[in-house]
């Protein structure tokens, strides 16, 4: 699997000193935090691919795989965007700006999107599945003319939890169809209610054969839309599925997120629903 | 949006009125269910079959289609634009949970049961319907039991798909998410 953008790779092992540049909240217990890499050689030639992922290192509390939302043109900074969940992600959401942590990466996989020119699209995003999606976002809007059509379904439990709903209409008018839904509306939504599995199945897919289809969010809704998308001629190879397991290393030697014969920090964590159906249903694994 | 609905008379334009004979408005008809994800399985006789019991439905947005605990006959298949269906809480209002699009099937209670709306529909934008006596249709299914069989076949996979659909909604994924992910 090639991504569109080759990532130069550091020592995995090396852990880069960074500083909080900004932290914008986002949506309620979710929030952007830019870091600025502080040794400049590595600041200049640091680079990663849409899907990859760093570890973010605070001392003395651990180390946390953290999807990378930034442009991959962007220099000098890396934004991930956090959702608050355990003590590191607390810890991350306390810290002031200004303050240092530590950061090794990237790793992964990226979306395979250079194998795709000229095809159709389908991004579906869940929740926070949205961040490891907006890499590549910025990649087909500054790329937009070597796709077909791009279609960007993303999915929220309610309307204060769509991600980056600043950036919708811009990307509407960089030429994707955008369509935000939400679980649960109120009169005050004037958007789409249901999930975004009842968008996926009206979208209108002129070549099905001819389109990819990439998904980031809860493994049931991303398994229920590779469903949807092959019953309606999207081939199986061509549906990608962004899975996340407990990760340690990030290098395949701890076996912490093994999945199947897979690790999905090195492996993964994108992979081709054909590569990984038959396994997402194994209870526990 | 459910109080503009109320508050707005319903304006239904009929552009074609069906009956048993074929006219010169069929064939659109016809053309039009054929076009929508609703038609996937079922045969060019069957939907004209269909259409004879049918006619087209232009509203505005914000119109009201039907309102929760009325009776009606019709059943609506979506060709263009969107529905929103809402229920009503006491001391919450209308609360809407699903925005119907193209080809989805709205008001089915008229085909299978009495034909007691169990949700308010409301236009969000330009929307064009098939509107399906269900009176019509339950006698056109009882006099050729192929498309009884047929029809019923293809509602039960629409109401299959709506109902895993509010199933996942009700399993709540992104609260799940939460606790699961690390970013």
């Amino acid at each position: 699997m090639t991504s569109a953008i080759t990532a130069p790779r550091f020592d995995p092992w090396r852990t880069h000193a960074v500083r909080v540049a900004r932290k914008t909240p986002e949506v309620p217990g979710v929030f952007t935090c830019d870091l600025a890499i502080q040794e400049a050689t590595v600041a200049s030639t640091y680079r990663f691919a849409p899907g990859q992922f760093n570890m973010l290192y605070i001392p003395g509390l651990g180390e946390i795989a953290i999807s990378i939302c930034d442009d991959p043109q962007s220099r000098g900074s890396v934004a991930h965007t956090i959702r608050i969940a355990g003590n590191v992600t607390h810890a991350l959401s306390e810290l002031a700006v200004g303050s240092t942590l530590g950061l090794r990466g990237p790793f992964g996989v990226g979306w395979p999107i250079d194998e795709y020119r000229g095809r159709d699209l389908v991004l579906v995003a869940g929740g926070i599945g949205l961040a490891p999606l907006r890499p590549l976002i910025c990649h087909l809007l500054a790329h937009r003319q070597e796709f077909g059509e791009i279609h960007l379904i993303m999915g929220a439990r309610e309307p204060s939890g769509l991600l980056y709903s600043a950036e919708y209409s811009a990307w509407q008018d960089g030429g994707l169809n955008v369509y935000p839904t939400v679980d649960r509306g109120d009169d005050s939504w004037p958007g789409h209610i249901g999930m975004v599995t009842a968008i996926l199945d009206r979208l209108p897919l002129c070549r099905p054969a001819e389109t990819v289809m990439m998904s980031c969010g809860p493994e049931t809704m991303m398994w229920y839309a590779a469903q949807i998308a092959i019953d309606r001629g999207v081939r199986p190879e061509s549906v990608y599925v962004s899975l996340e397991r407990n990760m340690n290393c990030a290098i395949g030697l701890c076996g912490h997120c093994q999945f199947g014969p897979q690790f999905l920090c090195k492996d993964g964590p994108i992979f081709s629903y054909n590569r990984v159906a038959s396994i997402m249903k194994v209870a526990d694994l | 949006m459910s109080n503009v609905g109320r508050k707005q008379p319903v304006s239904i334009v009929t552009v074609y009125k069906g009956n048993t004979a074929m006219t010169m408005d069929q064939p659109n008809l016809l053309k039009m269910l054929c076009a929508t994800r609703f038609a996937e399985g079922l045969s060019h006789e069957h939907l004209a079959c269909l259409c004879r019991a049918g006619r087209l439905v232009r509203l505005s947005p914000n119109q009201l289609l039907f309102r929760e605990g009325d009776t009606e006959d019709e059943v609506f298949v979506i060709s263009s634009g969107h529905v929103r269906l809402a229920m009503n809480i006491p001391g919450r209002g209308d609360v809407p949970f699903l925005t119907a699009g193209p080809g989805d099937l709205v008001g089915w209670s008229g085909l299978i049961s009495d034909g007691r709306m169990t949700a308010t529909a409301t236009t969000v934008d330009e929307t064009t319907l098939i509107a399906l006596s269900g009176k019509r249709l339950q006698e056109l299914c009882n006099c050729e039991k192929d498309l009884g069989y047929v029809l019923l076949r293809r509602v039960a996979q629409v109401l299959s798909q709506r109902l895993l659909s509010t199933r996942l909604q009700m399993l709540d994924l992104f609260e799940k998410e939460q606790t699961q992910k690390v970013s």
